[in-house]
């Protein structure tokens, strides 16, 4: 290598997927970037059109995010200049300008979009005195950003064909982009934005991939290729480290490998507490391939298949066949255990394209989940005739997510009704006794939680949404990332009483949220008395572990002490010091969830 | 259509943010709003297009508006320029 030795940069972010990582920086975000022309086909020009309208929606929303970060950390008047950029993205002539090139010359929108900016930025340079030159960057900074996102949060295959293994560093990763990436060539990721609880990170974790979030690159130097390290552990990333450094974090590397083999060797053996009580153990999955990776892991079953990554990639919706083969191969690859689909839980960071969702200003709280479902019963339907297919071949269960109220969960059993008359009608089989629940993640549901468990036959208590509805904590704000608190005696009372209800109704109670797969909250959830427990198919083998060593009267009386605390930090430091070195003593050190830091 | 000349007062001209104060005033109104510059033409409701009109101080721009408010909408316009864009 020529020229001076690149410094040695040592970043701290935030833990989101454990495990360590050393390899070449992979730029998802480099500031230029070559942007390929294409022809597009003149019945998809309208199509164009409105891919180009959905990237400046969801730029808008980007810059609207940072203006109001910049408005709390310095001030109202230095967050002006977004203003400009807002408009400088909304502006009528240039996007008059773009959709006529698509239009007239059948251009791709980021070939015609980039174009655009170019030729603007010529004339910009023309101008004599320099009058204009310092918002040359703003301009720029605005268009890279349509342009990545065009780039990126669309089907682009061809981009994301990285020959070797690599480090992906991203501002903002989405579930449906890293998804893209072949999984043997990502070593490991970082993103700007998100924090643990985000769906890239759970992502991540299930697919175990190293992972950091909340890094900022912009400012640090670095070129494709530099060597970086990800300590997904203890959320650091180091740029150009040392040989000291790589000496030391491929010890650290071969000793997690090392822990990892000796936990694969617990997987035939069974999640049973040293009393006897079997705690049913089941992974949450995002993509069909995943499966592998839960047989690998010994679970007992799929406790929760979310189905809306089907939706999230693509321009348009999967046909009925399509789903009904992604839904009939995970049942199979999992018969005789079960696998529970839950239907489409779009909405919040999760916007499926074909819906044309808009970025909204409070999108957890918005058109999301079985409200968008409800809404779009054509689409419903679909999805739901697809998964009663699949059930005619394997042991799947269908679920439906943030129900709030009963009407919602009647209106949709008559859906899925009319369903099962059609393909009465239509001859097509499926299973007759097939089982429905409903997710318990909202506090309106577990207020009628007694009503609801007349109409399913299992709840399934979504810890994410609960916690952050109950705390009104947003789960995708990183300010207040601190105040998202699983230990909240709010939330343990609220899971205790829907686990209550539904043994009084005998029907089954599982938790399929974050906090199923951190073993101190797990240890509580199962003193409650919970049946099942679903997390990412990495932490399942620990879990067991745990299982393994504990009895279920001494968590019982666990979670009666925890009931009878009246704040968090009572609940975890009483978790901490009754079983902290307990788990330490078994080498379970990699927590989920927010507790990791505090061990 | 009405239309008056209006002298650029401020003391670093028409840079990003009076072009989008004029942006988001022209906005506001349903007729169209055009500044002309030594013979060029500029839509107001564009901040590119006001940007690249590079009005420094003391340039004279024209101002056309035309629609149904557009008494309305030079007025707008004129106080912003007399406010020398309510910042600068």
């Amino acid at each position: 290598m020529s020229g001076p030795k690149p410094n040695r940069v040592v970043l701290q972010g935030v833990p989101a997927s454990p495990g360590f990582a050393i390899g070449p920086a992979f730029l998802l975000h480099p500031e230029e970037r070559v942007v390929k022309k294409r022809v597009i086909p003149p019945e998809k020009v309208e199509q164009e059109v409105a891919r180009l309208k959905r990237a400046l929606d969801k730029a808008h929303k980007e810059i609207l995010g940072i203006k109001t970060r910049i408005i709390g950390d310095v001030g109202e008047y230095e967050a002006r200049i977004f203003d400009t950029h807002m408009m400088m993205l909304q502006d009528v002539e240039i996007v008059a300008e773009v959709i006529k090139d698509i239009h007239e010359n059948l251009h791709n929108a980021e070939y015609a979009y980039s174009t655009r900016i170019n030729a603007l930025a010529e004339r910009f340079e023309s101008i004599s005195g320099g009058f204009l030159k310092d918002h040359m960057s703003d301009l720029r900074d605005v268009a890279t950003r349509v342009i990545d996102i065009l780039m990126l949060s669309e089907n682009n295959l061809s981009y994301l064909d990285v020959p070797e293994p690599v480090i992906i560093l991203s501002r903002n990763l989405t579930p449906s982009v890293l998804s893209q990436f072949n999984r043997k060539n990502t070593l490991g990721l970082t993103t700007e934005v998100g924090g643990k609880t985000s769906h890239v990170s759970i992502l991540a974790r299930s697919l175990e991939i190293p992972a950091v979030s909340g890094i900022s690159w912009s400012g640090i130097e670095i070129e494709p290729g530099q060597t970086v390290i990800v300590d997904g552990t203890a959320g650091n990333v180091i740029i150009n480290p040392s040989l000291r450094d790589i000496k030391e974090y491929e010890f650290k590397k071969a000793a997690f490998f090392a822990m990892e083999r000796e936990l694969s060797t617990l997987r035939d053996l069974e999640p049973i507490t040293t009393d006897g009580k079997y705690i049913e153990l089941s992974a949450n999955i995002e993509l069909p391939i995943e499966v592998e990776s839960v047989l690998q892991y010994g679970a007992d079953s799929v406790g929760l298949y979310r189905s809306e990554f089907l939706f999230l990639t693509r321009e348009d919706m999967p046909s009925e066949e399509e789903q009904y083969q992604a839904y009939k191969y995970i049942g199979e690859r999992m018969s005789p255990r079960a696998v529970t689909i839950r239907t489409m839980d779009a909405g919040g960071d999760k916007l499926v394209p074909a819906l044309k969702m808009a970025g909204e200003l409070n999108p957890y709280m918005g058109w999301r989940s079985i409200r968008v479902c409800l809404d779009n019963r054509e689409i419903f339907k679909i999805q739901l005739r697809a998964v009663l297919r699949a059930t005619a071949y394997s042991n799947i269960r269908l679920m439906f997510p943030m129900i709030s109220n009963l009407w919602e969960i009647r209106e949709t059993k008559k859906v899925l009704d009319e369903c099962r008359k059609e393909l009465d009608r239509e001859g097509i089989a499926y299973n007759t006794q097939l089982e429905i629940g409903c997710m318990v993640e909202v506090p309106a549901a577990v207020v009628m939680a007694d009503d609801l468990a007349r109409e399913v036959d299992f709840f399934s208590i979504g810890t994410n949404d609960l916690i952050q509805f109950t705390l009104a904590v947003d789960r995708a704000n990183e300010k207040i990332a601190e105040l998202f608190e699983p230990n909240s005696p709010a939330v343990w009372r609220q899971i205790k009483s829907v686990i209550e209800v539904a043994r009084r109704h005998g029907i089954q109670a599982c938790v399929c949220g974050e906090m199923a797969g951190d073993p101190l909250a797990a240890l509580v959830l199962i003193g409650m008395g919970i049946d099942e427990l679903s997390m990412g198919p990495g932490v399942l083998l620990e879990m067991k572990k745990m299982i393994r060593s504990i009895s279920y009267e001494d968590a019982r009386i666990c979670s009666e002490a925890v009931l009878k605390l009246t704040t968090a930090d009572e609940i975890g430091g009483f978790l901490r010091e009754r079983y902290g070195s307990r788990l330490a003593d078994l080498g379970i050190t990699k927590f989920p969830g927010k507790r990791a830091s505090q061990f | 259509m009405v239309s008056k000349e209006l002298t650029v007062i401020n003391d670093s001209g028409i840079h990003a943010r009076p072009a989008a104060l004029i942006v988001e005033t022209a906005t506001k109104f349903k007729c169209n709003v055009i500044f002309i510059k030594d013979g060029m033409r500029a839509n107001a409701k564009s901040i590119m297009n006001i940007m690249l009109l590079a009005a420094e101080p003391g340039a004279v721009i024209r101002v056309e508006t035309e629609g149904a408010d557009e008494t309305e909408a030079l007025d707008a316009i004129e106080q912003l320029f007399s406010s020398r864009f309510k910042y600068d």
